[in-house]
This record gives structure tokens, C-alpha cells and sequence, in this order.
């Protein structure tokens, strides 16, 4: 099998596999979409037993599995279980607005975390390198939630603008993390001081030399990062009042809205799948001693 | 590897797609601003927003402002005043209804308002297809409609209920134009709304905005709707904001000219300030309560729960939560509520000292000095739900320091939604859980305190209790039922099964240019028609 | 400094409890929450709790928290990974499945699972939020290792004929050790953050006892009328986290230089 047959059976294995679990841990959960409509508004047991009929929510589990994923390998996603609407649509309708802040908040991040990274590569003598360091750590440690809310307190950064703003920053911190200790790292080796031999100002040479050779090394901290902006901003999305996916897939949980969160994980695992394949290509294209120990 | 001049360039490019992104996600719909437009501040995301299939009453802050119904009640003396329909009568055993509808009334999309189309509104809510969640329910022992003439209608009840004209005065039963229902289907039609009311539904972008436009043909308002001499509004952008935090800054920002639900400690930073004004309105029904559960011990001993009563400061607790914005509640029913009876208002002042008394002759002792009451099972511990919404967290936390003084502990479960809350309660586990309703007409006190009330979650049972509520909720006469519902009342405070909080006040954060806002008679529900907005 | 900052923050959390004037879970309700004063020197809460003693009880309670899902990623995320970095075909595909799938579950869908099964318990949370670091730490030390077998001295080892297991032993894990404990500094810190944001989205602990992410995330709800609440709860979790950070890079950067 080529290697690509394997990386595409594993993502497909992958995409199954979280849809199973994630199954699962919904009907771990208690109580179900009907209950929790009918007890609110209280409804007889009757009428509960009737709409969970309708919806095929009394067959067994196994029954109710198959028939989702024969559904779904035919791209179908199912109905909400509150709302009728179509999960497909209602996934694609909400990603816009995800993909709008996420790549916002991505080529922010990147391009922030790059020159605080870079920066904060400078050596330990150095004290821009020292000041930048901290700013690191305190914009790593700062919860989402605090600068979230101090952002739309000063009025400025509000809206859309503002939670790309702020998960920009927020992602930015690990990215600037792993360069600036990669650099930090490499300052031993042989070609560094051939390039200080030479007489050029640090963060001269860190920029135009170095980064480029520990740009490897930030891949996995970027998918990362992709991976977090596509589907785990619900704080963000909550405090700025933006209809994303992380908000509807918190919805879908609270209200045990089975398709919607099924349809969402299986959305995000095949991101996900794909990401490592692309980080896969990446990684052996930037570093070639990487190609043949993983051969 | 790519050269020196090319990284340059590459530099150069990424700082300019990244101003140029960033600009672009800055792009939040702006529209031209020569209507009169405000925008309101929701509160929560309903998971839909069809009044006759969905049940949160936050649909109603804009839903009331696109539909008409048959009744509406005034909001200043409760009382039914003509909608839809200009009269309507009931017959000798009180189990039909018959309207005589207006005959000028058009909907948004021309269709003509008549019996006809009572019925088709009808007959959607009560279909099964539909699985309408609140708004069946609300019509009661329906049992079915004839149409007379044109714009006659009579309602059929298979037994009387008294809180049918109530149900035809909520929003829940808005009348909806036919031919959009018959176009859109049950699940499109929610995005594509036609009413009769004051304003035009424009769109729904779920989670995102809801808009509504003035209606210029409007002339058929119940008697209390009244236009404004200018400031007219035009337009009103309902947007969301989920986060209590942040209500109070976008507000004051101006991205909102009213939000909802400002935390009360928050709007107290607005009193002095000159640009905004709190508006507040009493929401009848029940008060933020706590039911206690008399099917388990400790909890199953009438004194046991007096006690309990006795040894909580509710009072204080109220006003340090509400900053004097509500007050504590005395009974089963908020002050303000139809039939609300102050009996037994005093029943259970706050006294520690006799709480404990109370808990000592009921045989508890503290055998081992660590002020706690001691069981057979050890220290004397009560369970209660607590849920995420509301004051409820802060509400618990106090009281199980109160407790703690008066020998008991308590044992806080915090149940993270609404499905595991109503899983928690199945499991019966539980002394105290947190529940309640909001409406005009108290007859939803029967699906809490009669035994086979749907929402009974105290466990309470009693006959003399249910054939009660049940008269109450057949008699038609207002004396009578006032006298019952004032029994009811009476019992269920001197079973202690539910330990009232504080009355529901609806609390909003209001810009200064907006004046004449009022709410209607239900509480959460503004009358925008009145309203006047001067930027 | 970082490490200053570390051994104060150790002292707080053995001693915290003994210095703090007051009980945490007295209320106050006729105070409510007043400014810091002479009385109560970071000021009370809304329930009129005092701040200060909150928050030197809630530092252990934190710490617990940190350790226990940090014990619990790092353990099975070492673990996996190795079985990822070592392991050929099968196991190798499995782990590398194990893993994506970890990371396309929300993480707190998984915290909730816990939480809505276990109840809501300071357990609970260690569990769930212990889960959700096991892939990310996971996928640092297959990595690594994987990093750490490119470098020059395993190439040479390897010329030299040494056995694998020597190799792997003697060179590799040595030689990766500080990184990964460099990592694991960031898991905890990690998992701190993730389980604050927890409490934000109502998936929390038991209600009462003070920790402080819990009060932080509480805190924001009153940051307009009693900014201290936020302000003593937030300052030392973000130096906690910070000088986490700070010591998982000092740490790192002692097994880069070959």
C-alpha cells in the first residue's frame, strides 16, 4: 500500500473511530433531547414516549448507531433533534463564521508569535530577549475568558474584530513559546557562529538564517493551534456574541442534540485528520533528516 | 531556500494581508442609518423561534412585537381588553367560547385576517407533526373549533378551563398568516415569520440578529397601543449576548440601546448616570423558590422543613444579591401575580434560635460537639440541586453557611444543564432543587403542587390540596377563584414545601434617548410600539 | 526570578491555610462585597467573604488540581507516546489513531462526560481535564523522540554497534528527559488554565471551596463594581502559570545542546 493508501485508510479509521466515541459519550450522558424539551415544559410521560418514537429514539442503540452511519456515508447528517434543521447546513452556516475568525486569528498569531518568537530567541543577555521572554509567559498564562472580557471593556476590540484580536494573541503565545526556545537551543551549533563571525547584528541573523531551519519545529504548534481556532472557541465566541461552531456544538451538548454534536465531531475529526496529513508533508518537506528516519 | 530580497518581499506581503484581514474581520453589518433603529439586547439563543412549536418565553420580547392575539391583557390593570377579536362570550357550562374577530385586519403579506385563518393557526398547534412545546399545552382541554361565518369563531372545551383567555392572550397563540404557514411548512417557517402586528418580521440569522419592521398599515392595536408623537422606531436589531459580564460595557458603549437581564449589582453603577435609565418591570408567576422534597427524609417532616424555613435569612440574602432591586418573596406566588394572597406573608420571619429549638425536640442531638446535628448515618447532611443559571450558585453557598449555624450540613450538587438536572431530579436523590414558572394566571401552580403534576418535584400530595387546584382551575368566577387560589396559597406555606426567594424582577439597562418603554402585563415583554428613540 | 516566584508559591500552598485571618466560607451578606480595607485586606466578595483568606485556602486546592491532571496526562500521555515513537506498524497506526481521536473530541465534551457522570466534584474535573492533556502531551514525546533520534550522538551510537536498548536507555531518553519535563511544566500549566475555563462554561467543582480559577472565572462576572475579587484570585494563578511556563523552558533548554 502507498503511503498515502495508509495516511487516508488512518484518516478514515480516525473520522470513524471519534464518531463511535463520541456516540457514545452522548448516551453516557444523561437525559436526552425530548426529555429535557418536554420536562421544561411539561409535558405528559405520553406525549414524551410519542415524539421519542418519532425521532427513533426508543430503538436499540446498536439499531440507531447503523442506521446514523449508513446515513452519514452517504453525507447524510441528520436532522437537529430540536431545531429540524439540517446539521449539514447548519455546520456549514456557523463554519463561515468560524473559518472568518480563524484565519484571521491564525495569520495574526503567526505573524505576532514569529517576531515575539524571534525576538524572544535572543540571548540570555540580552534584555529585549529577556522582556519579550516574559511576554510569553504572561500571555500564555492570562485565561482566554480574562482578556476576552478586559477587550470588549475597553471598547475597542469588540465584535468580530476583537475575538480575532484576542485569539490571535491567545495562539500566538505557544507559537512564540517553541521558536524562541528552538532558537534559544540551537545557539550552539556551528553555523551560528559562522554568521556572528561575520559581524551582522543578532536579530539580523535570527531572522534571516535561523528561523528559517527551526521553521520544522513550529509545525506541530501551528496544527495545533488550527485545530484549537476551528473548534474549541466557545469562550471566546460566548463573551464576543459570535454564532460559530464552538457555540453550537456547546448547544447541541446542553441540549443532548445527538446529530448536531455527532455531525460536528465527525466534522472535526476529519479537519483533524487532515491537518496531520498536511503537517506530515510539511514536516518531511522542511526537514529532510526527518525523511529517511521515518521511512 | 528562498533569497534575502524574497523573504523581504514575503515580509512585506504578510503584514500587508494581515492588515488587510484584520480590517476585513472588522466588518460587522452597518446598515445606513436613516430609519430610526435600535438595537436590543437578548439574552439567550432559543433553539428555535416558532412561538407555536418553541418554548422560551425570550422569543416573546420579539415575537410580541409581530403578532396580534385575539385578547390582550392591559399591562396596567391586568384586565382583558378586545385583539383580533372585538368580543367574545362564553356559554352557560363554560366549555365554548365564541369570538367575533375584526374585520380590517390584513397580514404582513396581504392575506386577510378572518375565522379561517383562526383555524389553520389552530390546527398547526395542535397537530402532532408540529410537537409544539408549549403553546398546545397552553389551550388546555381544546377540543376542537367550528367555524360560524366569516369572522365568527367559537372554541370548543371538553371541560371548562379557566385560564383559556389568558393562553389567547400570550404571544405563544399569535395569529399567523395562512399562506405563510402553508408555504413555509414547520420548520422554514420560523425564518420566515408573518404576523399582523405593529411590526414586520424582517429575518432570523439563528444566534446572530433577529430584525422587525414597522408596520405603516397598522391601525387595528388593542387600547393601550399608542404611537408616539416622534422618535417613532422603525427598526429594532434583536442581537444576543449570552455573557451577564459584558452586558453592562455594551451597553454603555452603545452597542445596545436596551439589554436585558443586567446582573442587579451591575445596574447599580447606572443609577447616578444621567445617559442611561434602569426600566423594571415585575414578572408575575412564581418567585425564584427552592421546593423541598417531602418524599425523603429529613425532608419528609412538616417541622423539619419549618425549621428549615425558620433558619434561613432571606431577607438578607436578597438584598445583598439584588441590591435592593427585588424583593423577598413571601409565598408561592410573586407579589403582583393574579390572586397573589399576603396570608401568610410573615408565616416564617427569620429566627435561628428556633430553628435550632425546633430541630432539638424533633430528637436531633450533637453528641460529638462539632455543631452539627447527628444522624445514625452521621452528620445530619441535606442534598440540593443547583443548577447554572440565575443567582442560584451565590444563593446555595449562603445557605449552607446559614445551615451551618443552625446544625446542618448541606451538601451542594451542581448540575451543569438542563437535561442532567431533570435526570438528577428523576433520580429523586435530592432535599432541595430549584424550579419555577412565570405567568399571569397561577393555574401552572397545579402542575407544581397537585400529585400528578407534571412539575411536582417537592413530591407534595394531598387531596384536600388537588381538589383545590382543580376547582380553581374550573372556576371561571374571579371572587371564587381568588378565595381558592388564596387556600391553596395558605397550604403550601404551612407545609413549608417550597422556600420562596425573591420576587421576579425583569431588569433592563436602558439608553436615556429611549423613553416610553414599557413592559406588558406578563412582565418580560416590551411594548416597542409605544416606545419612542431620539439619537 | 522564575524560580523565586515557584518557591513562594510552594510556601503559599503548605502554609496558606494557617495565615489566613478569617474562615473562607463565613458570609457576610449585610457587608456584600466591600473594597480592601484594614479589616479585610483584599476586600469581600459578594457573599461578604473575605478574599484574602479564599484565596490562601484555595491555592492548595489548586495545586491538587494542577498535579492530579497533570499526573494523569503526562502519565498515560508518556505512555502513549512512547508506544508512538517505538512502536512499528500496528502499534504504531493504533497509538497514532488513539491520538487523533483524543484530539478531535472537544476537550470539555470529554471534562463533561466526567463531570456529568462522576457529579460535580474536584475528582471529576482532575479526570477531565487529565484527559484532555494526554494527546497534546502525548504528541510532544513521540516527537521528540523522533527529534532526538536525528541527532548526531544516536547516529554515532548507532555506528558504534551499541544494542537498541542501549541506544534508547542510555542515549535517547537522557538526552530527551529535559524536554519533556520542560513539557510537562506547560501541561500543568495547561491544565490549570483548561480547567478555569471549566468553571466559566458552569462544568466546575463543588461550588464552595475556593480555587482559584474557580474565583477567577467568578470574579470577571463582578469585575465592574469589585475588580478585586478578579484582580487577588487572577494575579496568582497567572504568575503560577506564568513561572510554570518560564521553568519548562529553562528545562527544555538544557536537552537541546548537543
Amino acid at each position: 500500500m502507498t503511503g498515502i493508501g495508509v495516511a487516508g485508510l488512518r484518516g478514515f479509521i480516525s473520522v470513524w473511530l471519534a464518531v463511535t466515541v463520541a456516540f457514545i459519550l452522548l448516551r453516557v450522558l444523561p437525559g436526552d433531547a425530548i426529555q429535557a424539551q418536554a420536562m421544561q415544559a411539561g409535558m405528559a410521560d405520553s406525549i414524551i414516549e410519542e415524539r421519542r418514537q418519532s425521532l427513533g429514539l426508543d430503538r436499540p442503540l446498536v439499531e440507531q448507531y447503523a442506521t446514523y452511519l449508513g446515513k452519514a456515508m452517504q453525507a447524510d447528517l441528520g436532522v437537529s433533534l430540536v431545531t429540524g434543521e439540517r446539521v449539514g447546513q447548519m455546520l456549514m452556516s456557523r463554519g463561515a463564521e468560524t473559518l472568518r475568525l480563524a484565519f484571521g486569528a491564525l495569520v495574526l498569531s503567526i505573524a505576532i508569535g514569529m517576531m515575539l518568537g524571534t525576538a524572544g530567541g535572543l540571548s540570555h543577555h540580552s534584555v529585549t530577549g529577556q522582556l519579550c521572554r516574559w511576554t510569553i509567559d504572561l500571555l500564555i498564562a492570562v485565561p482566554i475568558y480574562v482578556s476576552g472580557t478586559l477587550a470588549v471593556m475597553s471598547g475597542v476590540l469588540t465584535g468580530g474584530f476583537g475575538a480575532a484580536v484576542v485569539l490571535g494573541l491567545h495562539s500566538a503565545a505557544p507559537i512564540a513559546n517553541t521558536l524562541s526556545i528552538a532558537l534559544l537551543s540551537e545557539n550552539q551549533q556551528g553555523y551560528v557562529w559562522v554568521a556572528y563571525s561575520k559581524g551582522l547584528p543578532e536579530w539580523l541573523i535570527l531572522w534571516r538564517h535561523r528561523v528559517r531551519v527551526v521553521l520544522p519545529m513550529l509545525i506541530p504548534v501551528i496544527s495545533v493551534q488550527v485545530g484549537f481556532l476551528l473548534g474549541g472557541t466557545v469562550i471566546t465566541e460566548t463573551i464576543f456574541s459570535r454564532a460559530g461552531l464552538g457555540q453550537s456544538l456547546l448547544d447541541g451538548v446542553m441540549r443532548r442534540d445527538y446529530p448536531v454534536v455527532q455531525g460536528w465531531v465527525l466534522l472535526m475529526a476529519a479537519c483533524q485528520a487532515v491537518i496531520y496529513g498536511l503537517t506530515q508533508i510539511a514536516g518531511r518537506w522542511l526537514d529532510p533528516r526527518q525523511r529517511e528516519k521515518m521511512a | 531556500m528562498p533569497t534575502l530580497r524574497q523573504s523581504n518581499a514575503m515580509s512585506r506581503f504578510l503584514l500587508f494581508v494581515l492588515v488587510a484581514l484584520l480590517v476585513g474581520c472588522a466588518s460587522d453589518s452597518n446598515p445606513k442609518a436613516t430609519v430610526n433603529r435600535l438595537v436590543y439586547g437578548l439574552t439567550l439563543s432559543p433553539s428555535g423561534f416558532d412561538p407555536h412549536i418553541n418554548q422560551s418565553s425570550e422569543m416573546g420580547i420579539v415575537l410580541r412585537q409581530v403578532y396580534d392575539t385575539l385578547i390582550y391583557r392591559d399591562p396596567d390593570t391586568g384586565q382583558f381588553v378586545p385583539g383580533l377579536a372585538v368580543s367574545w362570550s362564553i356559554s352557560e357550562d363554560q366549555t365554548i367560547y365564541t369570538f367575533v374577530l375584526r374585520q380590517d385586519v390584513t397580514f404582513h403579506d396581504g392575506t386577510r385576517f378572518d375565522a379561517q385563518a383562526v383555524a389553520t393557526n389552530v390546527n398547526r398547534i395542535v397537530s402532532p407533526e408540529a410537537r409544539s412545546q408549549n403553546a398546545a399545552a397552553l389551550l388546555g382541554t381544546y377540543d376542537g373549533y367550528t367555524v360560524i361565518d366569516d369572522f365568527t369563531i367559537e372554541i370548543r372545551l371538553s371541560e371548562p378551563y379557566a385560564p383559556l383567555l389568558d393562553s389567547l392572550s400570550q404571544f405563544y397563540l399569535g395569529m399567523a398568516s395562512p399562506t405563510a404557514l402553508e408555504t413555509y411548512g414547520l420548520e422554514r417557517y420560523q425564518f420566515n415569520q408573518v404576523g399582523t402586528g405593529p411590526y414586520r418580521f424582517v429575518e432570523y440569522v439563528p444566534d446572530d440578529r433577529l430584525v422587525i419592521r414597522r408596520n405603516p398599515d397598522y391601525t387595528w392595536g388593542p387600547s393601550f397601543y399608542q404611537a408616539p408623537a416622534n422618535g417613532v422606531i422603525d427598526e429594532v436589531e434583536f442581537r444576543f449576548f449570552r455573557d451577564p459580564a459584558t452586558r453592562l460595557t455594551t451597553l454603555e458603549q452603545g452597542g445596545a440601546q436596551v439589554m436585558g437581564e443586567i446582573p442587579p449589582a451591575d445596574a447599580r453603577t447606572l443609577v447616578g448616570n444621567s445617559a442611561f435609565q434602569i426600566i423594571t418591570a415585575v414578572v408575575p408567576g412564581q418567585p425564584d423558590q427552592i421546593l423541598l422534597n417531602t418524599q425523603l427524609a429529613p425532608t419528609n417532616n412538616q417541622s423539619f422543613r419549618q425549621a428549615l424555613m425558620l433558619g434561613t435569612n432571606r431577607t438578607a440574602m436578597v438584598d445583598a444579591l439584588y441590591q435592593g432591586f427585588s424583593t423577598p418573596a413571601t409565598g408561592a406566588l410573586t407579589r403582583g401575580t393574579q390572586f397573589y394572597s399576603d396570608a401568610s406573608a410573615n408565616r416564617y420571619p427569620f429566627d435561628g434560635q428556633q430553628a435550632r429549638a425546633l430541630l432539638s425536640t424533633l430528637g436531633y442531638a450533637d453528641t460529638n460537639a462539632d455543631g452539627i446535628w447527628d444522624t445514625p448515618e452521621g452528620d445530619l447532611t441535606l442534598k440540593m440541586l443547583v443548577p447554572p443559571w440565575g443567582e442560584f450558585r451565590q444563593i446555595s453557598q449562603f445557605m449552607q453557611d446559614q445551615w451551618h449555624s443552625i446544625g446542618i450540613n448541606l451538601e451542594l450538587i451542581s448540575v451543569p444543564d438542563f437535561s442532567t438536572l431533570m435526570s438528577e431530579i428523576a433520580k429523586g436523590e435530592y432535599h432541595l432543587v430549584a424550579f419555577n414558572s412565570y405567568g399571569v394566571d397561577p393555574a401552572f401552580l397545579k402542575t407544581y403542587y397537585a400529585s400528578d403534576g407534571s412539575r411536582n418535584f417537592s413530591g407534595y400530595s394531598s387531596p384536600e390540596l388537588d381538589s383545590l387546584l382543580n376547582d380553581a382551575g374550573r372556576q371561571l368566577d374571579p371572587t371564587l377563584r381568588a378565595a381558592l387560589y388564596k387556600q391553596v396559597q395558605a397550604v403550601i406555606i404551612e407545609q413549608a414545601v417550597v422556600m420562596p426567594l425573591r420576587d421576579r424582577i425583569n431588569l433592563n439597562g436602558v439608553s436615556s434617548k429611549v423613553s416610553g418603554l414599557k413592559y406588558d402585563a406578563y412582565g418580560w415583554f416590551p411594548v416597542l410600539y409605544n416606545a419612542s428613540y431620539s439619537p | 526570578m522564575a524560580r523565586s516566584v515557584c518557591i513562594g508559591m510552594l510556601f503559599l500552598l503548605l502554609f496558606g491555610e494557617l495565615i489566613a485571618p478569617y474562615d473562607p466560607l463565613t458570609t457576610r451578606p449585610h457587608i456584600g462585597a466591600m473594597p480592601p480595607s484594614a479589616l479585610f485586606i483584599f476586600g469581600t466578595d459578594t457573599l461578604g467573604r473575605d478574599v484574602l483568606s479564599r484565596v490562601l485556602h484555595g491555592g492548595r486546592v489548586t495545586a491538587l488540581l494542577a498535579v492530579g491532571a497533570a499526573m494523569i496526562g503526562i502519565g498515560l500521555g508518556m505512555a502513549l507516546g512512547t508506544l508512538r515513537a517505538f512502536g512499528v506498524g500496528l502499534v504504531g497506526n493504533i497509538t497514532l489513531l488513539i491520538e487523533l481521536v483524543l484530539l478531535s473530541l472537544p476537550g470539555w465534551l470529554m471534562a463533561l462526560v466526567f463531570v456529568g457522570g462522576m457529579g460535580a466534584s474536584w475528582k471529576a474535573v482532575i479526570i477531565g481535564v487529565g484527559v484532555t492533556q494526554i494527546a497534546p502531551f502525548s504528541r510532544i514525546v513521540a516527537m521528540t523522540f523522533a527529534q532526538t533520534r536525528t541527532k548526531m550522538y544516536v547516529t554515532a551510537a548507532e555506528a558504534c554497534g551499541a544494542p537498541a536498548r542501549y541506544i534508547v536507555l542510555r542515549v535517547i531518553v537522557p538526552n530527551a528527559s529535559p524536554i519533556l519535563i520542560g513539557a510537562a511544566c506547560i501541561t500543568l500549566a495547561n491544565g490549570l488554565l483548561f480547567a478555569s475555563g471549566l468553571t466559566f462554561l458552569g462544568l466546575g467543582g463543588e461550588i464552595s471551596s475556593p480555587e482559584w480559577g474557580a474565583m477567577l472565572a467568578e470574579g470577571r462576572l463582578a469585575i465592574r463594581y469589585a475588580p478585586w475579587i478578579a484582580i487577588a484570585s487572577g494575579l496568582p494563578l497567572v504568575m503560577m502559570i506564568a513561572s510554570l511556563n518560564a521553568m519548562g523552558r529553562r528545562f527544555s533548554l538544557r536537552g537541546w545542546s548537543s
